[in-house]
């Protein structure tokens, strides 16, 4: 198993890491070319001057928010039902098993 | 001296790249991750109710077996990705030939099992989870989405003009029974519980 999970999770990483590196080295490469010819706030000026594009970032971080607040909320809902149905379940099966998911319905710390 | 427009440009791509990312990764893979745990609790249920109704024993291997493998995937949902499978297909699975026992020990007591319509049941609930498992698995990597995509296209277009319909059907099927992959999965899951 520990040969299978080294080589999916250099697999599963590596990509998304390998993309936040070209990233960084871009915008460093860009910074760099700016030293002494902008201010932050001729960029920052410049990036929110379209007032359509700024109504598009505001709505995106909005809607962004709105989904984490809509799973934190679902989070709540099966800590607080599932008690219930597994109590329920072992009235009729005593050796009931679990599937060892946390109380929230995420995956058992450890586990990952 | 670069022109002030590029760099808002830039800056403007940087955050649609940020943008994908974060539905992608945040948002699109849990939603799939919650989304195929949430329907294997749905199979698990099925499975309780059918032993609840008395058609099966919670003792039975071919219920408990069953429900031990919906468990350990449920678990290890994460790990159900392109990544494992293409791990399991270069390195093979470690999985000891006792844990491959336990398969077919488990398929021997659901056929013993005297209600037919009960044994379609448990069988149904056995594919339904390896169909769950390669929906989660297409449905979270962009390279499977496509390639699956234009193979799927590709078949349903042009199939029919070399095999027929009928051919078409017959090699969906069949790679439905080719889940090898899967098999080797549901075993690494059971060494890892």
């Amino acid at each position: 198993m520990a040969r299978l999970e080294l080589a999916a999770t250099v697999a599963r990483i590596s990509i998304p890491c390998a993309a936040a590196v070209a990233i960084a080295w871009l915008v460093t490469g860009s910074v760099g070319k700016l030293a002494g010819q902008y201010t932050y706030a001729d960029i920052g000026v410049r990036f929110v001057s379209d007032f359509k594009l700024t109504i598009s970032y505001v709505l995106t971080g909005a809607a962004a928010a709105w989904a984490l607040l809509e799973r934190k909320l679902k989070g709540d809902t099966i800590k607080r039902l599932s008690a219930r149905n597994q109590e329920l379940e072992k009235r009729i099966d005593p050796d009931r098993t679990s599937s060892g998911l946390s109380e929230r319905g995420t995956t058992r710390p450890g586990d990952d | 001296m670069a022109p002030l427009h590029d760099i808002g440009l830039q800056l403007q791509v940087l955050y649609l790249c940020g943008t994908a990312a974060f539905l992608w990764y945040v948002g699109w893979r849990r939603y799939r991750l919650d989304l195929f745990r949430q329907r294997l609790f749905a199979l698990r249920d099925e499975l309780f109710d059918i032993a609840a109704d008395g058609d099966i024993r919670f003792n039975d291997y071919a219920y408990s077996g069953l429900r031990r493998l919906l468990n350990n995937t449920i678990r290890f949902g994460h790990r159900v990705n392109s990544a494992q499978v293409i791990a399991i297909g270069v390195f093979g699975s470690d999985a000891p030939e006792a844990v491959e026992q336990s398969y077919k020990d488990w398929l021997r007591s659901v056929e013993n099992i005297e209600n037919e319509q009960v044994r379609k049941k448990i069988h149904s609930i056995h594919e339904r989870l390896h169909y769950e498992m390669v929906t989660k698995i297409v449905l979270t990597s962009l390279p499977m989405i496509v390639t699956v995509g234009v193979i799927l296209g590709c078949v349903m277009l042009f199939g029919p003009l070399f095999w027929g319909a009928a051919g078409v059907v017959r090699l969906v099927a069949e790679l439905g029974r080719r889940l090898r992959p899967l098999m080797a999965l549901e075993e690494e899951f059971e060494l890892a519980a």
